[in-house]
C-alpha cells in the first residue's frame, strides 16, 4: 500500500469541536440522569474525546511523556470527580475544566512544555477525565433511580462502595490507562486519527465493563439482588463495545500495514547481526 | 516461642518468597512482550531498515501496566471473595485470569498498531509473531500478577481480620485490596524497569556490541536479529534473561520487601517505634557502603577505557 | 458546614508537600530510555514512574503506622521511600558490572562531586556515562526521602481530617491536632480515610512529578546537572496547581 509521507500536520478525519460537542451533553446528561446503566455506558464521548486531546498534545512530541499526562488528567478527573458527585455533577465539570486551565497556564507561561494551544487542549482533557469519571463511579456506586441533581445524601452511601470496598482506584487507573493507550499504541510515522479513535472504542469498553464488574460485586456484598439485572446491562454493553473495537482495529491494522505475512525471515542488513 | 510469634516469622517468610516471585514474572513478562524502555530500540529498528520478530508491546511504562492489572485483579478479587463469598484460593486464580483478558487486549492492540503505524518503513506484521507470543504474554503476567494479589490479601487480612486474633497489629498494612495491589504494581513495574531492563537492554539486545562497554548511540536500531538457531525472537530474549536479570528483580523487590516489613515487625513486637529509624538509618548506611565497594571493585578490576 | 480557615489551611500545608515531592523529584538521577542501553548515567525508567515507586513505599509504611505522632510517621515515610531507591540502585549497579562489564561512570564532571576521583576515564566514548555512581546513589537517597516526606505529609492530612469528620465526628477541628496521635480506634474502622487518603496521595504524586518531568525532559544526573537551575519554575508550578488541587480535596474530606 502506498503511504503519504511522514510529516505532514495531523489530519483529523473527524473535526475535534464535533467530538466536544458530542461528548460533553451526552455525558453530562448521563451523569445527572441518575440510573447506573445510562451513566456508566454513556461514558463511552467523554473517553474518546480525552484519547483525541491526549493525541492533539502528544503529536507536539511528548515522547514517552504520553502515559503521564494521561495520569496527570485522570487524577485531576477523579477529586473533580467525587467533587462532583458530592455537590453537584456541573459544579465537578467546572472545576476539572479550571484545575486543567490553571495547569496549563502555568506550564505555558514558564515554558516548561512548548506546545502552543496548551491551555485549551489541558482544559479539555481534564475536563473529559472528570466526566468519564463521574459517569463511571456513579455507574459503580449509585442505589436507586433518583436524578442526581445535588449529591450530598447519597455520598456518604457512595463512599462505601467506592472506598470501603476500594473499587475507586482500580477504576480511576482504568481510564487514565483508557485514555493515553490509544495514542501511545498508534505512536509511529504514520499515525492516523481514525485507526488511534478505533483503539479509544476498545479500551473504553474495557473500563465499562470492569465498571459493570465492580457494580455486580457490590450489590452482592450489600445482597441487594434484586437489581442486579441492571449490572449485567452494563457488563453485557460494555463486552459489546470492546468485541466491537477488537475487531474493528484488527481489520484497520491488517489493511494498513506495511504487508501482512504469516512468517517470514528478516533480510540481513548491515549493522545489526 | 508462642505459636503465634512463630505465625508471625511464617509471615514474613511468604510475603518475601511471593514478592521474589512477582518481581521475577515482572520482568519476564516485560521481556517477552518487550516493554518499556528496551522497546525503543524495537521500534527504532523498522526506521532503520532492520525487519525483526520481535513481540513489540508498548502499552505503557511497565509500573502503568502494572498498576491496571494489580488494581484490576484486586478489584475482581474483592467481587469474588466480599461479594460471591467465594473461597480466597478459589477467588484468586479467577480474578487474575480475568484480569489476563485484559492484558492480552491491550498487548494485541500495541502490537498490530505500532506495525500499522510503522507502514511507512515497510515492516511486514507477522501474523505467527502475534498468534504465538499473546498466551505467552497471559501465562507470565498471570504469574507476576497472582503473586501480587496473594500479597496485597495477606497484608490485609493480617491487620484488619487476622485468623489469629493475637497477631492482629503487628504486621500488614490497612489499605484496601484494590489500592495496595495497584501500589504493589506499581512498586514491582518500577522495579523491574530499572533492573531487570539493563539486562535485556544493554546485553541481549546488544549481544553483537563487544561485551565490557557501554552501547554508543551510533548503534541504535541495529539490534541483534539473528541469534544462536536462526532468527531470534522474544522468547529467546526470556531465555537469556530469566537467568540473570530476572533474578536479580526478584531478588531486588524481595529484599525490599524484607526490609521493610522486618522493621515495622520489630518496631511493633518491642512497641517502641524509635527501633524503626535506627534500624532504617543502619540499612540505609550498610547499603550507601556497599555501593561504595562494587563502583571501587568495577573500577579496579575492569580498568579504565581502553 | 465547612470551616473556611480549616479549608484554606489544609490545602496550604498540602501544597508544601507538593512542592517537596517536586524537589524530592528532580534529585533523583534518571537516564530514561539511553540508561537501559548503558548510554546515560542513572536509573533506567521514567522520572514520574521511579518516583511513585519510592514514593509509595513511604505511603505504605505511613499507613501501618497510622495511630502514631505526626513527625514519627513523617520520619518512617521518608526512610522507607529511601531503603527503597538504594536498594534498586545497588541492584542496578551489580547488573551493570556483572551483566555488561562495564564500571559506573557519569559524564557531565570530570571528577565525582563526592570521592573527588576520576571519573572520565572510565566513561565509554559514545555515550554519556553509565551506572550509578556514588554522588547519584546520595542524589537518590536523598530526594527518595524527601519525597517520602512530601507523600506522607499529605496522607497525614488528608487521613486525620476524614477521620475527624467520618469516624470521630467531629465539629470543630483543631488544625494542629493533624500531628498528633490517634488513640485507642482499631484498624478495621479507619478503612475508608485510609483508602480515600491513598488515592489523594496518589493522585497528588503523579500531578507534581509529572510537571517536574517535563521540565527534566527524561535525563538528569543530579544536582550538578544545568538542568537543576529550573527548579524554582517547576516548584511554583506545583504549589500552584497542589493549591487548588487541596482546596478540591478538602472539600471532600471536609
Amino acid at each position: 500500500m502506498v503511504h503519504s509521507p511522514a510529516n505532514p500536520p495531523p489530519k483529523v478525519s473527524i473535526d475535534p469541536k464535533k467530538i466536544a460537542l458530542v461528548a460533553v451533553p451526552v455525558s453530562l446528561v448521563g451523569v445527572y440522569s441518575g440510573i447506573p446503566a445510562i451513566a456508566a455506558v454513556l461514558a463511552l464521548p467523554a473517553i474518546i474525546w480525552g484519547a483525541d486531546a491526549v493525541r492533539r498534545i502528544a503529536s507536539y512530541g511528548l515522547g514517552t511523556g504520553v502515559p503521564s499526562i494521561g495520569n496527570l488528567a485522570a487524577s485531576i478527573g477523579v477529586i473533580s470527580a467525587l467533587v462532583g458527585l458530592k455537590y453537584t455533577p456541573a459544579l465537578g465539570l467546572a472545576m476539572g475544566a479550571a484545575t486543567g486551565f490553571i495547569f496549563g497556564h502555568f506550564v505555558d507561561k514558564f515554558k516548561i512544555l512548548n506546545i502552543p494551544h496548551l491551555r485549551r487542549f489541558a482544559t479539555e482533557l481534564a475536563a473529559a477525565a472528570s466526566l468519564a469519571l463521574m459517569g463511571l463511579m456513579e455507574g459503580i456506586a449509585k442505589l436507586g433511580h433518583a436524578p442526581l441533581v445535588l449529591g450530598t445524601e447519597v455520598f456518604s452511601d457512595m463512599a462505601v462502595a467506592l472506598f470501603a470496598a476500594g473499587f475507586a482506584i482500580p477504576i480511576y487507573w482504568a481510564t487514565s490507562l483508557s485514555m493515553f493507550h490509544p495514542y501511545n499504541v498508534s505512536l509511529g510515522a504514520a499515525e492516523r486519527q481514525g485507526r488511534t479513535l478505533r483503539v479509544a472504542i476498545n479500551t473504553s469498553g474495557m473500563a465499562i465493563t470492569l465498571a459493570g464488574v465492580f457494580r455486580l460485586g457490590y450489590l452482592a456484598m450489600i445482597n441487594q439482588w434484586g437489581s442486579m439485572f441492571e449490572a449485567v446491562l452494563i457488563v453485557i454493553l460494555g463486552v459489546i463495545i470492546w468485541a466491537y473495537g477488537v475487531f474493528e482495529v484488527f481489520r484497520v491494522c491488517k489493511r494498513e500495514s506495511a504487508s501482512v505475512v504469516w512468517t517470514g525471515v528478516p533480510p540481513r542488513v548491515g549493522g545489526s547481526k | 516461642m508462642a505459636p503465634w510469634q512463630l505465625l508471625l516469622l511464617a509471615l514474613l517468610a511468604i510475603i518475601v518468597a511471593l514478592a521474589f516471585i512477582a518481581g521475577w514474572f515482572e520482568d519476564l513478562e516485560s521481556e517477552i512482550g518487550s516493554q518499556s524502555n528496551p522497546n525503543s530500540q524495537v521500534q527504532l529498528a523498522p526506521q532503520m531498515g532492520v525487519v525483526h520478530r520481535f513481540f513489540n508491546k508498548a502499552i505503557s511504562g511497565e509500573p502503568a501496566l502494572y498498576a491496571f492489572l494489580g488494581g484490576t485483579a484486586g478489584g475482581l478479587f474483592v467481587v469474588f471473595w466480599q461479594g460471591f463469598h467465594l473461597h480466597p484460593l478459589i477467588a484468586l486464580p479467577l480474578a487474575t485470569g480475568l484480569t489476563e483478558v485484559f492484558h492480552v487486549t491491550c498487548a494485541f492492540n500495541a502490537h498490530t498498531s505500532r506495525i500499522a503505524s510503522a507502514s511507512t518503513y515497510g515492516h511486514p506484521l507477522y501474523m505467527d509473531v502475534l498468534l504465538v507470543h499473546l498466551p505467552l504474554i497471559a501465562a507470565h503476567g498471570f504469574m507476576a500478577v497472582t503473586a501480587i494479589t496473594a500479597l496485597s490479601y495477606i497484608f490485609y487480612t493480617s491487620i484488619v481480620m487476622p485468623l489469629v486474633p493475637e497477631i492482629k497489629g503487628f504486621i500488614g498494612y490497612p489499605v484496601v485490596i484494590p489500592a495496595l495491589s495497584l501500589m504493589l504494581g506499581i512498586t514491582a513495574g518500577a522495579i523491574g524497569s530499572s533492573t531487570g531492563d539493563l539486562h535485556y537492554g544493554a546485553e541481549r539486545e546488544f549481544q553483537h556490541v563487544p561485551f565490557g562497554e557501554g552501547v554508543p548511540m551510533k548503534h541504535y536500531g541495529y539490534i541483534t536479529v539473528y541469534a544462536e538457531l536462526g532468527v531470534r525472537n522474544s522468547m529467546d530474549i526470556v531465555w537469556f534473561c530469566a537467568k540473570l536479570g530476572g533474578v536479580m528483580t526478584g531478588f531486588t523487590y524481595g529484599l525490599i520487601l524484607l526490609l521493610d516489613n522486618f522493621r515495622l515487625l520489630t518496631g511493633n513486637l518491642f512497641a517502641n517505634v524509635a527501633i524503626n529509624i535506627v534500624i532504617g538509618a543502619l540499612v540505609l548506611a550498610i547499603l550507601f557502603f556497599l555501593n561504595r565497594y562494587i563502583e571501587v571493585w568495577s573500577r579496579k578490576k575492569f580498568g579504565p577505557y581502553s | 458546614m465547612i470551616d473556611p480557615l480549616i479549608l484554606i489551611l489544609a490545602a496550604l500545608i498540602i501544597a508544601v508537600a507538593g512542592v517537596l515531592i517536586s524537589v524530592g523529584t528532580i534529585l533523583l538521577p534518571i537516564g530514561g530510555a539511553p540508561a537501559a542501553m548503558a548510554t546515560a548515567t542513572g536509573l533506567a525508567t521514567g522520572t514520574e514512574m521511579m518516583l511513585a515507586g519510592s514514593g509509595i513505599t513511604g505511603l505504605l509504611m505511613a499507613a501501618a503506622l497510622y495511630n502514631q505522632p505526626g513527625w514519627i510517621i513523617i520520619l518512617n515515610a521518608g526512610i522507607s521511600s529511601a531503603i527503597m531507591m538504594s536498594v534498586v540502585m545497588l541492584i542496578a549497579n551489580v547488573l551493570i558490572v556483572l551483566g555488561k562489564g562495564i564500571p559506573p561512570a557519569l559524564a557531565m564532571r570530570d571528577k565525582d562531586p563526592i570521592t573527588k576521583e576520576d571519573v572520565k576515564q572510565y566513561v565509554t566514548p559514545g555515550t554519556v556515562g553509565h551506572g550509578v555512581p556514588t554522588a547519584c546513589f546520595l542524589d537518590g537517597m536523598v530526594g527518595a526521602f524527601i519525597a517520602g516526606v512530601g507523600g506522607s505529609i499529605t496522607f497525614l492530612t488528608v487521613f486525620k481530617l476524614a477521620t475527624f469528620k467520618m469516624v470521630l465526628g467531629k465539629e470543630q477541628i483543631n488544625i494542629l491536632e493533624i500531628f498528633s496521635p490517634l488513640v485507642g480506634i482499631a484498624p478495621h474502622q479507619v478503612i475508608i480515610p485510609i483508602a480515600l487518603a491513598v488515592l489523594v496521595s496518589l493522585g497528588l504524586f503523579f500531578i507534581n512529578a509529572n510537571i517536574t518531568a517535563y521540565m527534566i525532559k527524561g535525563v538528569i544526573e543530579g544536582w550538578w546537572d544545568p538542568k537543576f537551575k529550573d527548579l524554582p519554575k517547576a516548584a511554583i508550578t506545583c504549589f500552584i496547581v497542589t493549591l487548588v488541587f487541596g482546596v478540591l480535596v478538602s472539600l471532600i474530606a471536609l
